[in-house]
């Protein structure tokens, strides 16, 4: 047992003083222990840094072919459902009858409620913690169903898989833009509405859009608006979850009795995609920053150490800075031997 | 060395006597287990260094003049090569562009899968039959033209000016001219002379694989395959179609997509990636689509955004070419709802066949390979390593020697 540990004594690379040989002061004292709280905040800030990790972004052209992909509104609208209709059109020529999946439900709102919301919000670019704590993936069970039609205001929910093209979904009015037995009545014409949710891709509900809670309010019946949205794919990733959805930006113009009333909303898509994903440092390097860090501040504690004791002695004298001083141990009442010397 | 003092007597390494020092078995181990913990890191900063990453760049792409080729490699196993022309158009879908470069090959394919190659035929895109009905053979033979043309007052004509259909193609040009249907050219002498009746039934069964490339002015436009040989007539663009209709139960543009790319040649490329083992490369998106709808008059339709890119690797090489995204469709000529999904009402109309349509995006992305550090960096991270290492180990060292001194201190008073 001696002889093993006397072996590999010899490999210690950090000789010791001997006691006798050191002194000790309260101030030494407390500085080392400054010195250690100061380590443990340290190491603390370093690892919650790697839990966090960075965001790396990443620009690439999409590789799948793609064909569709869901389109999830819901919008209330200011006009009775029945004199409403949603279609999509888009480059391959196709219409899709966009109603016969949506959901019409009537509602009775207060004046109040078109206030509520804000025409013009603050830009908010959520980050990607917001958006993956906010990825609760959702789908509307509900299909073509028609509730209330008579109500003066009409709610338009659901998703509806659409050619991945550029395109136009627009909600216009019975009558006005496509051929239909009933012509609304002028004086219901009105297409103040409210953005509850418009997104790409697979229903995130929680997910700020662009053009999420937004409201537009017009007093004029043959009012329409057009909304022009530039649609990019994006994919979220954080520790192996990882989301792919789309974000656009908005441009937004109104005009008065000059095309069909209505609300317009044309989009394309852009070919690169981003991928915005949070790295991880590799534990190694973590291991390096983190010897580094602790390192450089035991050097430098020391050097400031020193420094201190340097300018006490030179303002107070060196009998005030020895005062408090105590020799641990005499060589006398403490043989080196007790302490494993070779 | 002499005994004055000297630059040698300035040692910032300056220690202890070590005779004054104490080792202790707590030391050794923390020594070892440092040299190991070292070694380890250094292994991985080494590998680190080492890896080559990809960073992708975004900028606008301010590249002028460039052309931008198109490859492409497509069989359809239900049409035959007479039967196939590719035409390539710009923007506005009329106007032809003056193709600056371009080789294509029609390969007939054979067989009970019609993967059989049997035969290869070059060929231009933008290919019109341009015959022009005008003026005898030199022998002064008059070919009838059936009735699509006026010929009347041949008789009264110097032979010069006499309006004539002295080949299959001008026959079928002067048909297309009057719009009658030309069929397969039975019971046209002229063609039944020229074997063109007997050569396009025998082949009727056959499949076509398309192979080659074109270089265009890299503006947006489309690129598309259609049913029978493309005629201009009065300025348009118009498909003689009627062989095509002729069999109803044959001719379909169900087609396998081997190879489709923009950019340089990537047969090339796909040598030099194979020697290099470069990990990064352009993408291909549509290599090995397979399109069938099971409908004769159907319309395949992708819709392509092209965007510029540049891969400079790290052996220096780069490579400037294109990556694409792309959307695929398609719907049956008859229009209506879709069998499958019924919400969609599919436009009537249009041209059987198979059409690409691209357009360039402003951005270009730069690929930039390169080592996931630098060399001072790595030198860098080496030092903050050994060092770290070692000063922790001797903090640590130290730590438990006042622990323990501490205790004893303790226990012995």
């Amino acid at each position: 047992m001696e002889s093993t540990r006397k072996a590999i004594r010899v490999f210690d690379a950090f000789p010791k003083v001997p006691p006798s040989d050191t002194v000790g002061s309260y101030r030494g004292s407390y500085s080392t222990f400054v010195t250690y709280f100061f380590m443990v905040f340290l190491i603390w800030v370093q690892i919650g840094g790697y839990i966090d990790g960075y965001i790396d972004h990443q620009y690439s052209v999409d590789e799948i072919v793609r064909n569709t992909l869901d389109l999830n509104i819901d919008i209330v609208i200011a006009m009775p459902c029945k004199y409403l209709d949603a279609n999509v059109r888009d480059v391959s020529e196709d219409l899709y009858l966009a109603e016969e999946i949506l959901n019409f439900e009537g509602v009775n709102l207060p004046n109040a409620f078109w206030n509520m919301a804000k025409s013009k919000k603050s830009t908010i670019t959520p980050d990607i913690d917001n958006v993956l704590s906010n990825s609760l993936e959702a789908d509307f069970v509900a299909k073509g169903q028609r509730h209330n039609l008579e109500l003066p205001s009409c709610r338009i929910f659901g998703s509806i898989p659409i050619n991945r093209l550029e395109g136009d979904f627009h909600i216009t009015a019975e009558g006005y833009g496509y051929r239909r037995p009933q012509v609304t009545p002028e004086e219901l014409l009105n297409f103040t509405h409210f953005i509850n949710e418009f997104s790409f891709g697979k229903f995130y509900p929680y997910i700020e859009n662009s053009l999420d809670g937004t409201v537009q309010k017009t007093s004029n019946g043959r009012h329409t608006y057009h909304y022009n949205l530039k649609v990019v794919p994006t994919i979220y990733g954080k520790l192996g979850h990882e989301i792919d959805t789309n974000q656009y930006s908005v441009r937004m113009y109104e005009t008065d009795n000059k095309y069909s009333p209505g609300i317009f909303i044309q989009y394309d898509f852009d070919p690169i995609k981003m991928s915005i994903i949070e790295q991880r440092l590799s534990f190694f390097q973590f291991v390096i920053k983190l010897v580094t860090i602790i390192g450089g501040l035991w050097v430098m504690a020391s050097w400031l150490y020193r420094f201190m004791e340097k300018i006490i002695i030179l303002t107070f004298g060196k009998e005030f800075a020895r005062r408090g001083e105590e020799k641990k141990s005499g060589l006398l009442d403490d043989p080196i031997e007790e302490y494993e010397s070779i | 060395m002499g005994k004055g003092p000297s630059i040698f007597s300035f040692d910032a390494f300056a220690k202890t006597i070590d005779d004054r020092k104490i080792k202790t078995s707590t030391g050794g181990i923390i020594t070892i287990v440092c040299i190991f913990t070292t070694i380890i890191l250094l292994f991985n900063e080494y590998q680190d260094y080492n890896r080559i990453v990809l960073r992708p760049e975004l900028v606008v792409d301010r590249d002028r003049d460039q052309k931008l080729q198109i490859n492409l490699d497509i069989s359809f196993p239900e049409l035959p090569c007479d039967l196939l022309s590719l035409d390539v158009m710009d923007l506005t879908g009329e106007i032809e562009f003056d193709l600056l470069k371009n080789g294509f090959t029609k390969i007939r394919l054979g067989g009970n899968y019609r993967n059989d190659e049997i035969e290869e035929i070059k060929f231009d895109a933008n290919e019109i039959i341009d015959e022009t009905n005008i003026g005898t053979l030199d022998d002064g033979f008059c070919g009838e033209c059936y009735g699509s043309l006026n010929q009347q007052n041949n008789n009264e004509k110097p032979n010069n000016e006499k309006i004539c259909c002295n080949s299959c193609n001008s026959v079928k040009v002067a048909y297309a001219k009057a719009g009658w249907k030309f069929f397969d050219g039975k019971d046209i002498k002229q063609c039944e002379q020229e074997g063109y009746v007997e050569k396009i039934n025998e082949r009727l069964n056959e499949g076509c694989r398309v192979k080659g490339s074109a270089e265009i002015n890299r503006i947006g436009g489309n690129l598309h395959f259609a049913p029978g040989a493309s005629l201009l007539i009065n300025g348009r663009h118009v498909h003689d179609m009627s062989l095509f209709d002729k069999h109803t139960d044959k001719f379909s543009f169900k087609h396998i997509i081997n190879h489709f790319s923009f950019g340089e040649d990537s047969h090339e490329l796909q040598e030099k990636f194979e020697n290099d083992k470069h990990d990064h490369r352009t993408s291909h998106p549509l290599d090995n689509v397979h399109a069938d709808a099971g409908n004769k008059y159907e319309m395949y339709t992708y819709y392509l955004k092209v965007v510029n890119t540049r891969f400079e690797y790290i052996n220096g090489e780069v490579i400037e070419t294109n990556e694409f995204s792309a959307t695929k469709h398609n719907r049956p000529l008859r229009g209506g709802r879709d069998e499958i999904d019924k919400n969609t009402i599919h436009a009537r109309g249009g041209l059987p066949g198979t059409f690409f349509y691209f357009d360039i995006s402003p951005l270009k992305i730069i690929n930039r390979e390169d080592y996931n550090r630098s060399f001072s960096a790595f030198i860098l991270s080496l030092c903050s390593a050994v060092a770290g290492i070692l000063t922790v180990g001797s903090l640590l060292d130290r730590t438990i020697w006042s622990a323990r001194r501490f205790i004893k201190d303790k226990k012995s008073t």
